[in-house]
């Protein structure tokens, strides 16, 4: 497999221009790059006794940076502060409940958890490890596990977290109507959580909504998120672009071009709305996604099923590519790109897949009723 | 401690995709057969300064300036963090041959060094790269290695301790891969192996007067045969390229119905034939429908990578050896049991018509999504 691998990297480097002709500047002035600011601080981990709090406490701060930026070169930061520990024969808990995000973020959802039962050994209601083992399940689509995760949040003091956790997966799973009762009942006491916990819960309820066809709700609770947050500018750009909103688009993610899951919806709009900056903006995320797949990364295949199909209007690359990313993750998005792209080719195999997985799962999501009308006619 | 390690808790639960790429490098390995290795390398502006504090004045603009004046250091480092070994024996250290560039890639701007490396003129080649090791754990060298009288290969590198090897060992392993699935697919796709068979069937006779006889030359219906594999072989090999590199693409349950189509056509043909010595035109025009059915076959084989070209050829000579296993095996036996009834009417007529009303069910099959028969 590897041969595979480099015979498609040298192909692609070849075509992309990887190694394009150097210029030497000639003003000494001349600014070349902006740095972004400065978080890091290698020297740290290069001390001759690493300091275990400092470290996760340097980690920390890089994993909410690499969140906030969208970079993702301060989860390698983060990750390298670890390495002194990791070689160790036990590993501290807060050690691997870090590695374990990190793996989250690198989809490496098995070794994640992985970690995560580990420090669940040991003990046993941690509340974090609880609330990333059942995000995991729920992005791998295992609702029974990630709701046991949630429920064993259920002491005193995260009771607010397991109800939400709870939530999150019976919205998914089937039972929306209670969900949605539920984070009703919690909205008044919203405003007791601290900031992050607050803008968890409104993510949370708006993706709910969103799923159960409320758009009108879903942008109303995405827009009392931060947003400045780009997992929040994706969200309430999705709503909108669900409405056609394109205008609304463009103008909430101009600033926001290094981002590439934003500067795909900025794409999208700036597509349907036809305007000149279209095609670069098309050529730039070609290139991004070329660049991630040189250094072997796949942790963009959703995105890059979108762009493939609504930027590029190529189905059958974009069903390739939600093909791949169904076998990482399966959220909601990942099944409606999947089943979008499969129902276009009218890949029978691939609708039949998701179908009786639906049905085994019990996903909700109105966005994939289409899909189980065309199905409904295809009987398997 | 643990109210700290709540804050950014809650929002990194979401699986958001993450912006542009983590840290790479790009090398250019080129070595002569005199053993000089010229390299290039480009290292992104960022990383030189989180391990060089390139920003002098700290105000995080970085100009050609404050680049330049670290040029040494910069030497300095590629020294150290690229290790080039021949049969174990390191190489030279680096001569810079050309002044310190700039090239610009997806992410930013990267510095250009050039420079080479003299290693011993026979032997293995290893690599060590260590570039970032223990600052980031999430960058990689991409090296693009061309040694000489070679093609070239492109290698992903993390920073390690250790050397790795250059030389190509796991080539073999993969091509046979694809090529073994190439050949259990038309083994196992029985309405490819039908397909052929249909046509194939009557090579070993001649049509006289509304009947068939036994041709005198076993050479005739070799060629016969031979016509028809390489025009089938020609058509779907065609098809399958144009349909794995993404030019066409069809919806596979027209792909499939009209592959169950082209089995009854090529069966019921041999009842009444009108083609004859021109069946390879049939064999042509289908198989170019088959091709994008075997298509389907390699991206189910290759989903989530690009790795179409190897993939390609490997699964496409699997397939043409498995047809020609097909005929070494049918064309001899149809040759020694031509002049009998029982092969003109028991198989020719007997066996199209089956054959036609297998591929009936299937054709029924695929274009209403029912289960009656296997495949």
């Amino acid at each position: 497999m590897r041969y595979v691998l480099y015979i498609m990297l040298l192909a692609m480097s070849i075509e992309q221009g990887v190694f394009a002709a150097p210029r030497v500047p000639s003003n000494p002035q001349e600014v070349l790059e902006r740095l972004p600011e400065k978080v890091f601080v290698p020297a740290v981990i290069n001390a001759q006794k690493p300091d275990l709090t400092e470290a996760l406490t340097q980690a920390q701060t890089l994993l909410a940076h690499s969140q906030q930026t969208g970079d993702p070169r301060y989860l390698g930061y983060a990750e390298a502060q670890l390495k002194p520990w990791l070689k160790q024969a036990t590993i501290p808990d807060d050690v691997l409940l870090m590695r374990a995000r990190l793996r989250q973020f690198n989809h490496q959802f098995a070794n994640a958890l992985i970690d995560i039962a580990q420090v669940l050994q040991h003990q046993a209601s941690h509340p974090e490890a609880l609330l990333l083992q059942a995000s995991i399940y729920q992005v791998r689509g295992d609702y029974p596990q990630a709701r046991s995760a949630c429920q064993r949040l259920r002491s005193l003091s995260t009771l607010m977290l397991a109800l939400v956790c709870e939530a999150q997966v019976d919205g998914l799973n089937g039972q929306s109507d209670k969900a949605i009762v539920t984070m009703t009942q919690l909205l008044p006491s919203v405003k007791n959580l601290d900031a992050e916990q607050q803008a968890w819960f409104y993510l949370a309820l708006g993706d709910l909504a969103l799923r159960r066809g409320q758009l009108a709700d879903a942008e109303r609770y995405y827009r009392r998120l931060d947003m400045n947050n780009p997992a929040a500018l994706s969200s309430l750009s999705d709503v909108l672009l669900l409405q056609k909103r394109y205008v609304e688009v463009q103008k909430l993610l101009a600033n926001y071009q290094q981002h590439d899951a934003l500067l795909l919806r900025l794409a999208i709009a700036e597509k349907a709305l036809k305007t000149s900056k279209a095609q670069a903006l098309e050529q730039t995320l070609q290139q991004r996604f070329a660049a991630l797949r040189l250094r072997g990364d796949n942790t963009h295949l959703r995105e890059e099923a979108l762009f493939a199909f609504y930027v590029q209007d190529n189905v059958s690359k974009a069903l390739t590519s939600a093909r791949a990313n169904w076998q990482q993750q399966r959220e909601p998005q990942d099944a409606e790109i999947y089943g979008l792209t499969a129902q276009k080719t009218q890949s029978t195999a691939d609708i039949n897949l998701l179908k009786t997985w639906l049905k085994q799962t019990g996903l909700q999501d109105v966005y994939l009723s289409p899909l189980n009308r065309v199905a409904a006619g295809v009987k398997s | 401690m643990r109210a700290f390690l709540l804050a950014c808790w809650l929002m990194c639960l979401s699986t958001f995709s993450y912006a542009h790429k983590a840290s790479d490098s790009y090398l250019t390995l080129a070595a002569s057969d005199t053993g000089l290795v010229t390299v290039r390398w480009d290292i992104a502006l960022r990383d030189l300064d989180v391990l060089l504090s390139l920003d002098a004045n700290n105000d995080r603009q970085l100009t050609w300036a404050e680049v330049l004046v670290k040029t040494n250091a910069i030497q300095q480092l590629a020294q150290s963090n690229l290790q080039l070994q021949r049969q174990q024996q390191d190489c030279t250290p680096y001569l810079f041959n050309a002044p310190l560039a700039i090239d610009s890639h997806t992410d930013g701007q990267y510095a250009v060094l050039t420079m080479t490396s003299q290693c011993v003129t026979v032997g293995a080649w290893a690599v060590k790269y260590q570039l970032l090791a223990n600052v980031d754990t999430g960058h990689r060298g991409i090296v693009n290695w061309q040694p000489a009288q070679q093609s070239a290969q492109t290698l992903v590198l993390s920073a390690n301790n250790g050397f790795i090897s250059l030389e190509k060992v796991t080539a073999q392993h993969s091509f046979m891969d694809f090529w073994h699935e190439g050949v259990s697919h038309i083994w196992a796709g029985y309405d490819h192996i039908l397909f052929l068979l249909s046509l194939l069937l009557p090579v070993v006779l001649v049509r006289q007067q509304q009947s068939w006889q036994g041709v005198d030359d076993w050479k005739k219906a070799l060629w016969d045969a031979a016509t028809i594999v390489t025009a089938f072989t020609i058509a779907h090999s065609l098809t399958l390229a144009v349909a794995a590199f993404h030019l066409v693409s069809l919806p596979s349950r027209w792909v499939e119905s009209a592959i169950a189509a082209s089995v009854i056509v090529a069966a019921l043909h041999n009842l009444r034939p009108v083609l004859d010595r021109w069946r390879w035109v049939l064999a042509f025009v289908f198989g170019l429908i088959h091709g994008f059915g075997f298509a389907s076959a390699l991206s189910d084989l290759t989903s989530g990578t690009d790795a179409q070209l190897l993939a390609l050829v490997g699964f496409n000579l699997g397939v043409e050896t498995g047809q020609l296993a097909i005929v070494a095996i049918f064309i001899p036996l149809a040759f020694l049991s031509r002049n009998s009834q029982y092969y003109q009417r028991g198989i020719l007529t007997g066996g199209s018509l089956m054959i036609a009303s297998v591929a009936g069910l299937w054709l029924c099959q695929r274009l209403f999504n029912l289960t009656l028969i296997a495949g």
